[in-house]
């Protein structure tokens, strides 16, 4: 586990808060519309994804922020879901995931730095969105050191 | 002007109310604030991006998704064109508005390089041909007078621009379609055949609203 992908939320979100992450889905989206699904978002401990089979996002209780210390811990609401759309938008531009650990930890960090330059972000949500793609690529590098020691 | 998100959601009216606008009624906006002098503006995505296209916003360390109202590519499938057309005053058409268009387009990646980039307004055409010190606010290459639209209404109102704007970009591309598939260079204007644009386009297929 990394020292730096810290905790989000993990308590389900009330109505009002789905309601804010939808108005936030809405100004991310612009004027091309995507689906977010909501079903899961008032489970505890549901996730916030991006499915590549169904080109959707899912949204869950880990769209608010946690109490970690790491960016990935206390970035926004909208800046969780402008890393969601980067996949999907990513995904778009023929982008396909490695699923293997360390590898789609460059993808995720690539995630976020094409997110961070988004036209509706405040300036502390795009220095959450790099801090956090930093943090991933350190986290590859380890990776890559514990390979090389076990090599 | 340089504007800086908020990052604040809500849900009201747009202030700006651009043809792109989706919250002339009460639909989720955001803040944004001016620089230096931190006046607020609530305002609707497709509104950021559309003052930010228009030369008239910029936002520092942000990127805009790359489209062209017109596109237009060779018979290889090389893009070799990319027009914004722009339904502006008439007081507002001029070399500094063009350069400005130009220039915010680069600077926040909403236009790919192509040997070519025209800007149409009403009444004036700007072009540039892409070159190998290209400079983000360099004057246009050709520029000609023209009568895509052949009359300015009176009175300018919100609604009244944004139904002429779509009607304008239509045109536009109609304009550039029959350039294209035209075989008779002496119906295509001077200044598309000397900056070599006529033979870039010829036969070329031309999208509209085109993502790229």
């Amino acid at each position: 586990m990394s020292i730096f992908l810290g905790r989000r939320n993990t308590v389900g979100l009330s109505e009002r808060e789905i309601d804010y992450c939808l108005r936030a889905w809405e100004v991310l989206c612009g004027e091309l519309p995507r689906t977010l699904i909501l079903d899961e978002a008032g489970t505890d401990h549901s996730r916030t994804r991006f499915v590549e089979d169904s080109d959707v996002v899912y949204l869950g209780a880990d769209a608010y922020p946690g109490e970690g210390f790491s960016a990935n811990s206390r970035m926004s609401v909208l800046a969780c879901l402008a890393h969601e759309l980067s996949h999907a938008e990513r995904y778009k531009q023929g982008f396909r995931r490695p699923a293997e650990m360390p590898e789609s930890l460059i993808d995720e960090a690539e995630t976020s730095l094409n997110a961070s330059y988004h036209q509706s972000l405040s300036t502390k949500d795009r220095e959450d969105l790099r801090e956090d793609a930093r943090d991933r690529l350190t986290d590859w590098l380890a990776a890559q050191s514990l390979l090389g020691e076990v090599l | 002007m340089r504007i800086e998100p908020t990052g604040i959601l809500l849900s009201g009216i747009c202030e700006i109310q651009t043809e792109k606008c989706t919250a002339r009624t009460p639909a989720s906006i955001t803040v944004v604030w001016t620089l230096p002098a931190r006046r607020q503006i609530s305002v609707c995505s497709p509104c950021i991006e559309e003052m930010v296209r228009s030369g008239e916003w910029e936002i520092e360390s942000a990127k805009l998704r790359r489209r062209a109202d017109v596109a237009v590519f060779d018979r290889s499938g090389n893009l070799q064109l990319v027009v914004e057309a722009k339904y502006v005053r008439p007081d507002e058409e001029s070399l500094s508005r063009a350069v400005q268009i130009r220039r915010n387009l680069l600077a926040h990646s909403g236009i790919p390089s192509s040997p070519y980039f025209l800007i149409v307004f009403p009444s004036h055409f700007y072009l540039w041909k892409a070159g190998r010190l290209d400079k983000l606010d360099r004057n246009a290459d050709y520029s000609a007078d023209t009568e895509i639209m052949h009359t300015h209404p009176d009175h300018w109102t919100t609604h009244l621009q944004s139904t002429q704007a779509l009607e304008f970009e239509r045109r536009v591309s109609e304009w550039i379609k029959g350039l294209s598939a035209s075989h008779e260079p002496s119906d295509v204007p001077d200044w598309v055949r000397t900056s070599g644009l006529y033979d870039a386009i010829k036969d070329g297929s031309v999208v509209t609203e085109a993502t790229i």
